[in-house]
This record gives C-alpha cells, sequence and structure tokens, in this order.
C-alpha cells in the first residue's frame, strides 16, 4: 500500500527540473516533477507515492540540475500535505544556484537542545559549518568594527544580495537624481524641506534641529561649562530670560552643550588640488527659553580658546553669527554623516549581521526573529565601501572628511561605541535629556522610546515562547556564540565597549535583541531618511566649507560667506547623496511586516499581531501630535520605519 | 592551513590517545597554523596565552562525580587583546579549518581574558555540555 504525500512548493523562477527527496535515515529519490510555468513567482503542487510509512518527517532535500544555461532559483518556501491531512511548512527563502542542493527542516522553531537525534544534530552542525565559510569577517580599516570578507557586492552569498544591482548603484543613482541645470530652481519636494529653505538662518531652527533634525542625537545637559569655553556672563546676559546668573542657569538645567571635539585633528579633503577644504571642531551652548525653546547663545570655532578662536554671539555682526552658525551645520553633518549614520547604524547594524548568519542556524528562533531586520544590510555596506566611501570614491567628490578624514572620524569614534549607548532609553538619560516636563519638544527622544518599549514587549514576548527560564538561555550554546562573535570579532574584543560576552538571562536577552532591531530599523530611519528634508538646503547642512573659520569679529561679509560655502558641482553631488539616501525602496518592508514566514507557530504569531498593533497605535499618536504643526516629525513613526538598514 | 599540516596533526591526535597526553596547540606562525606543543600541563598552555598571540587549543580534562568519570575534549581559541583586527578576523576562519582536523570536542570557548582559562571554571562549563550531573546534592 502506498502512502500519498502532496507536496506544494512556492518558488520564484521558471521551467527548471528538480527532485525531491524526503529524507528519513536512510533516504531515497522518490519524486521529481518539472514546473512548467516561465514566468516568477510560481507556485506548484506534486503528488508523491512512497511504499513506506515514512513517519514524520524531520528533513526535506531540494536538488537542481542545470538545463542550458545558468538560472538561479529563488524557492520560498515548501508545503506538505500528509495522508492524514495535516500541513507541515518548510520555509526556505533562499536561492538555489548551480547544481547545490538544500535540505529543509520544517518551520518549527527549535533550540539546540530541542534536537536530540543525530541526523538532526548533524544537520544543524552542517549548516553553521557551511555558514562560517561563507560569511567571514575582515577588517576593512584598522580600529574599525569587522566587517564581512568581500570585495564586491557580487562576491557575496546569493542569499544576502540584492535583488536587483541597479536599484542600489550609487553612481547611477546619485547622478540621476538630480540633474546639474535644475540646482538653481531647488526643487522643495517636501514640507520641511520648503521649512528649512525659508527659516534656516534663524536661531530657533538652528537649536531645533538638534532635537528633531536628522542628527538628534549630540545634544546634552550642560552640568558644567567646560573649562576650554571661557564664556563669560557679560556675554551671553542679553541672551538669558530668568534673571538668573549663567551658572545659575547652569544648575537649573536651563543650557545645553554639543562639542564636536571628534573633529579636532581630522584631516581635511585634499583630494581636489584646485580647491582647498576646512575643516573645524566647534563648541555650541544652547539655552532653553522661557518658551522651552532652544536657541544658541554662543559658539567657539576651535577647541582651543584664544584670541583667533573667538565666541560668537547672537548680538554680533550678523554675518559673524550666521557664518559661525554655518560652521556648525557643517560640523554637524559630519558628525551625522559618518559618525551617527554610517559607523553607528550601517556598520553596528552590519555586525549582527554577519554574527547572525555565522552562528545561528535558520531553525533558530532568534535567527527567525532578527533576518527580517538583516535585510540587505550587508549588501548595501558591501556596495558602499565597493563605490562611496572608498578611496577615490563618490564621498571624496563632496565632502570635506573625504579622503581619509571619514576613516580617522570612525577610528576615534570607537570609544564612544558602547552597548548601553545603543541601549536607547538609558543613552537619552545618560545625556540628561530624559525629562518630558524640562524638554517638552523633543520628538525624537518621545517617539524614540515609544518604538523602543514595543520592539522590547515583542522580544520579551518570543523569549518567553521559548526560553522557559534563565537557565534555557545560558545553555543556548548558539545564542551564547553569536553573542561572543559580536564581542570578539564584531566589537574587536574590546571590554570597555561593554558588550556582553555573554548572556545569562531573559531579561538581559530581550533588552540585547531589542538593541539589535532597534538600531537596524528605528535608529537607523531617524537619522536616515530626513536627510533630504534637512540637508538639500546647501547652507544649512554645507557638505564642505572653501574658506578657514574666521578668527575675528566684525570682518565677515557675504561674500566670505557665499565662497566659503560649497561649490556648484559639490553641492550637485551633495543633492544627489542626499535624495538618493532619503529614497525608500520599492516594496519597502515597514517594521512590523514579516510576509516572509519563518515562524510557523500560532504563539509568535500572536505575539506578531500584537507588536503590530502596538505599532499602530504609535502611528495614530505620532500622527495625532503632528497635526497642525509646521514642523512635523515623522521619522520614527513606525510606518515609516523599514524593518532593516538597507539604502 | 596547507595539507602537510593536516597529516602532521593527525599523528598529535593520535599521542592523545595516551594517557599522560593532555593537550595540543595550534599555533600561527606567520600566517599558517602549525602544530605547538603537546604536553602534560594545562598550566603551560595557559602561560602561553598572552595578549599579543592567538591561539588553538585541543585539551582534554577529566571531569566527571562520584559515579563516573568522563573524559571530555575543549577547543579553546584563545585571542589576546592585544590582536591586531586584521589578525583577529583571521581566526574566525582559521577555526573553521582547525575543526575540520580537530572534529570531536564537547565544547568550544573563545577566550580573551586569562580569568576565563581557569581550569575549574572549563571543567565546569564541559560538565554542563551533557551528562547528568550526580554531585548535585553536595553542591
Amino acid at each position: 500500500m502506498g502512502n500519498n504525500l502532496s507536496m506544494l512548493a512556492v518558488f520564484s523562477s521558471h521551467h527548471q527540473e528538480f527532485f525531491v527527496s524526503i529524507d528519513k535515515s536512510e533516504a531515497e529519490n522518490i519524486g521529481r516533477g518539472v514546473t512548467g510555468k516561465d514566468q516568477g513567482g510560481c507556485v506548484d503542487s506534486y503528488d508523491v507515492t512512497v511504499e513506506e510509512d515514512l513517519g514524520e518527517i524531520q528533513l526535506i532535500k531540494i536538488e537542481k540540475r542545470k538545463y542550458w544555461y545558468q538560472d538561479d532559483w529563488y524557492l520560498k518556501y515548501i508545503t506538505v500535505k500528509t495522508p492524514m491531512g495535516d500541513y507541515l511548512e518548510f520555509p526556505c527563502y533562499r536561492w538555489i544556484t548551480d547544481e547545490k542542493e538544500i535540505v529543509l527542516r520544517d518551520g518549527r522553531a527549535k533550540l539546540p537542545r530541542d534536537d536530540k537525534t543525530q541526523i538532526l544534530k548533524q544537520h544543524r552542525r552542517k549548516e553553521l559549518e557551511t555558514r562560517q565559510k561563507m560569511y567571514r569577517w575582515k577588517e576593512w580599516h584598522p580600529g574599525f568594527p569587522l566587517s564581512i570578507d568581500a570585495h564586491s557586492h557580487s562576491d557575496l552569498p546569493r542569499d544576502i544580495q540584492f535583488d536587483n544591482e541597479k536599484g542600489i548603484d550609487f553612481i547611477l543613482n546619485y547622478s540621476k537624481a538630480l540633474p546639474k541645470e535644475q540646482l538653481t530652481e531647488t526643487r522643495a519636494i517636501s514640507a520641511v524641506s520648503e521649512y528649512v529653505m525659508q527659516h534656516w538662518k534663524e536661531d530657533f531652527m538652528f537649536g531645533y534641529q538638534f532635537l528633531n533634525g536628522c542628527n538628534p542625537v549630540l545634544i546634552r545637559r550642560c552640568t558644567e561649562i567646560p573649562k576650554k569655553l571661557p564664556v563669560t556672563m557679560d556675554m551671553v546676559e542679553c541672551s538669558l530670560e530668568r534673571n538668573l546668573t549663567l551658572e545659575q542657569e547652569v544648575k537649573q538645567g536651563n543650557i545645553f552643550i554639543v562639542d564636536y571635539e571628534l573633529l579636532d585633528g581630522v584631516d581635511a579633503n585634499k583630494t581636489d588640488p584646485c580647491t582647498i577644504q576646512y575643516l573645524a571642531a566647534p563648541i555650541c551652548l544652547l539655552y532653553k527659553n522661557l518658551e522651552n525653546k532652544i536657541v544658541p547663545i554662543a559658539i567657539q570655532l576651535g577647541q582651543k580658546p584664544g584670541p583667533d578662536n573667538p565666541i560668537f554671539l547672537p548680538s554680533d555682526a550678523t554675518y559673524d553669527w550666521l557664518l559661525a552658525k554655518i560652521w556648525v551645520r557643517s560640523s554637524d553633518f559630519h558628525i551625522h554623516q559618518t559618525v551617527t549614520h554610517l559607523l553607528r547604524t550601517h556598520l553596528v547594524s552590519e555586525v549582527f549581521s554577519i554574527a547572525m548568519f555565522r552562528q545561528l542556524p535558520a531553525v533558530h528562533p532568534l535567527f527567525k526573529l532578527l533576518v527580517p531586520h538583516m535585510r540587505f544590510t550587508i549588501a548595501i555596506n558591501t556596495k558602499a565601501r565597493e563605490q562611496l566611501i572608498c578611496e577615490c570614491g563618490l564621498f571624496d567628490k563632496a565632502n570635506a572628511t573625504g579622503g581619509g578624514g571619514h576613516v580617522q572620524m570612525v577610528q576615534k569614534a570607537m570609544k564612544d561605541l558602547t552597548y548601553s549607548s545603543l541601549c536607547f532609553p538609558e543613552e537619552i538619560k545618560a545625556k540628561g535629556m530624559d525629562s518630558k516636563e524640562d524638554i517638552p519638544y523633543y520628538y525624537y527622544r518621545d517617539d524614540g522610546i515609544k518604538v523602543w518599549e514595543a520592539i522590547k514587549s515583542f522580544a520579551e514576548d518570543v523569549i518567553h515562547i521559548y526560553y522557559e527560564s534563565d537557565e534555557v538561555v545560558c545553555e543556548d550554546v548558539e545564542l551564547q556564540a553569536f553573542v561572543k562573535d559580536i564581542y570578539v570579532y564584531g566589537m574587536r574584543g574590546v571590554k570597555a565597549s561593554g558588550f556582553p560576552k555573554m548572556v545569562r538571562t531573559r531579561e538581559k536577552l530581550a533588552e540585547y535583541l531589542t538593541v539589535i532591531i532597534f538600531t537596524t530599523s528605528a535608529q537607523h530611519a531617524a537619522v536616515n531618511f530626513g536627510q533630504y528634508d534637512w540637508c538639500s538646503w546647501i547652507p544649512n547642512a554645507p557638505p564642505t566649507m572653501r574658506r578657514p573659520p574666521p578668527t575675528e569679529k566684525g570682518t565677515v561679509t557675504i561674500e566670505q560667506i557665499v565662497e566659503s560655502l560649497p561649490d556648484r558641482g559639490r553641492s550637485c553631488w551633495h543633492l544627489g547623496a542626499v535624495w538618493a539616501l532619503s529614497q525608500f525602496q520599492d516594496n519597502e518592508l515597514f517594521l512590523g511586516m514579516y510576509p516572509d514566514e519563518h515562524f510557523v507557530e500560532k504563539p509568535v504569531k500572536e505575539a506578531m499581531e500584537k507588536f503590530r498593533k502596538n505599532l499602530d497605535e504609535i502611528v495614530n499618536a505620532i500622527a495625532e501630535r503632528n497635526k497642525n504643526k509646521k514642523l512635523p516629525y515623522y521619522y520614527l513613526s513606525p510606518d515609516r520605519i523599514p524593518n532593516s538598514v538597507a539604502v | 592551513m596547507d595539507r602537510c599540516f593536516l597529516q602532521a596533526s593527525d599523528v598529535f591526535l593520535h599521542s592523545m590517545k595516551r594517557p599522560m597526553c593532555r593537550r595540543v596547540t595550534f599555533k600561527y606562525n606567520g600566517s599558517t597554523i602549525v602544530p605547538g606543543d603537546q604536553g602534560v600541563d594545562y598550566e603551560t598552555f595557559k602561560r602561553k596565552c598572552t595578549d599579543d598571540v592567538r591561539l588553538f587549543g585541543f585539551v582534554r580534562f577529566t571531569t566527571g562525580d562520584a559515579m563516573s568519570k568522563r573524559v571530555k575534549f575543549a577547543l579553546i581559541t584563545w585571542i589576546g587583546e592585544d590582536v591586531s583586527g586584521l589578525q583577529r578576523a583571521k581566526t574566525g576562519t582559521d577555526k573553521t579549518l582547525v575543526k575540520e582536523v580537530v572534529q570531536n570536542f564537547a565544547k568550544e570557548f573563545v577566550i580573551s581574558d586569562h580569568k576565563e582559562l581557569d581550569e575549574d571554571y572549563i571543567k565546569n562549563e564541559l560538565k554542563k555540555a551533557g551528562g547528568a550531573n550526580y554531585d548535585a546534592q553536595t553542591e
């Protein structure tokens, strides 16, 4: 008597011959089928008859034979209907290239301890061995977090490449983004960029960006004015509104500071012999006025106080103060691009991604949880290293930190790349910016904390499904190897980074997973998608300056300002870049959208539903908050947060 | 890592079967991995783990409780804190090759802190890596 099995296989490719064998200890090839469809996205079903009772299906092996030409095959999943009428899901979501075979487990998530038979243990081990050969660590620049060992995008394993390489060709996209002729028209395509263009010179606008611009991470409450900024009461008296001395204002928590000391000593771009470019390392003091708005009250453009390093004030001549603010904006742009964006979202996310592929098999619940948040991250970074931030790359064309300065900046910024600085609420608190009462207009903080809590709650739900105690966490060797890989390789084994070497409790695991998911989704969204809004108006975010910072007051002219700002050619590249970076992909997947069903079990699907519901509530709350605002803040609205770093 | 070395290390693995031989090390000679010492003393292995080197150690321990003594193997990757990023990255890849030679171990360790080389700690981890612990009542 034969046993009938129906198999439903979902592929995206066309005519192929394939073989399906259903493995149970001693395996036999028992079935063969041919797809007939010519277009992608095809679904086929096959009936397979077997003589013996197969028992529980442990593994399915898919083999592909090559036809006349190379044709890669993307297999989404296989559904098996048993003679008893049950459905078993075998998720895949991988490319089958050449004549390789893929062996699939059913979709139920399993910790290492759950696999007790030799055949399953071996499958797990073999999978990790293969992955560790394919995904290797490499140091791109000394001092950097380690990244993927690949020379180019096409070198990467097929499973993590972009679907369409043209889509992310930087050279193609940046040059088509904005034709040179249109520069004089300055086409504003968002309400915010329009507002920026009109109000960029205002002190309120300047201060506001530290809270809700595209780099809202630097401002901190000033607990003591540093000696290197010898600002006196006389200087700032006309800016203060509470009849208090400067010291008293500091004690009350009304003074804020942004220090660009990281830029001190960084080499400016020397790649263009015709254009000398300059960097500064300013210090900016800000004040919370009686309307609770944050405004600048003092700017010193260098780190070492002295007669040729004056402290610029709002009471100075118009162009003196304006140029000082422009210099701060330019410095902010550099820190934003290289530290806030490149290092602290892109490179960090890549570390998590590589460690995940190396240490977590597809059957592990944490692989299933994290993989949607790693989509295209290694690929985009590899492309960036290939075209953008390499020697003589696009970055060198328009940025004062091109030509090597950006490398120095990342190296310097590594000491601040600590685990706790990636814990969003902790980091906000460490900067003294956590009080909603004291600082009411910090939407980045408010929305960020909401999203952090929602992600944490989701992570906790998933952890509770698979880890019934802290002991189970400790004994999960694959999880511990994942955490270890991040520490030893990604973070270079630096103890001071504060990254854990081991995770011992469910609570800590929830925090760890939240750091990963938040960084790859929300944090990146917050600092990336505002680039067009805030940086498309060049004077608000000059990517380079062509004259050195002023060293005395009373001499700045409008001509000096125009000559300092970037030239037309550089402005074009910059515009192309900020436009391209701010685009969502076609078919973007936003936070909580999980169309690939790596998880098949009901409890997790319920947790996902609950997560999506939480996120929807946050979307509504943010929309309500933004109603009637001239400057709405929407970068952390979950419906605008892609799941992963992919641009 | 070349094939000649792999054959030489098969010889080392054989010698692990002799009762007194407890450990085999693999060290870097430039960018090649070569057999290091083999010998009795775990303390000697620990001394070789300095901040500027990378080492792979395949060490035999006897664990067990009153009811049964068991031999267990640990694969230890030592990466000193001062090892450069380039060399650090390579250890990830090379460990895969070492594991082609050394296949049977209860647990593997990646260690940069000397404290974690403590014999009791390693033995305890190996104990947890499998098998019942009959001494539970006395702990």
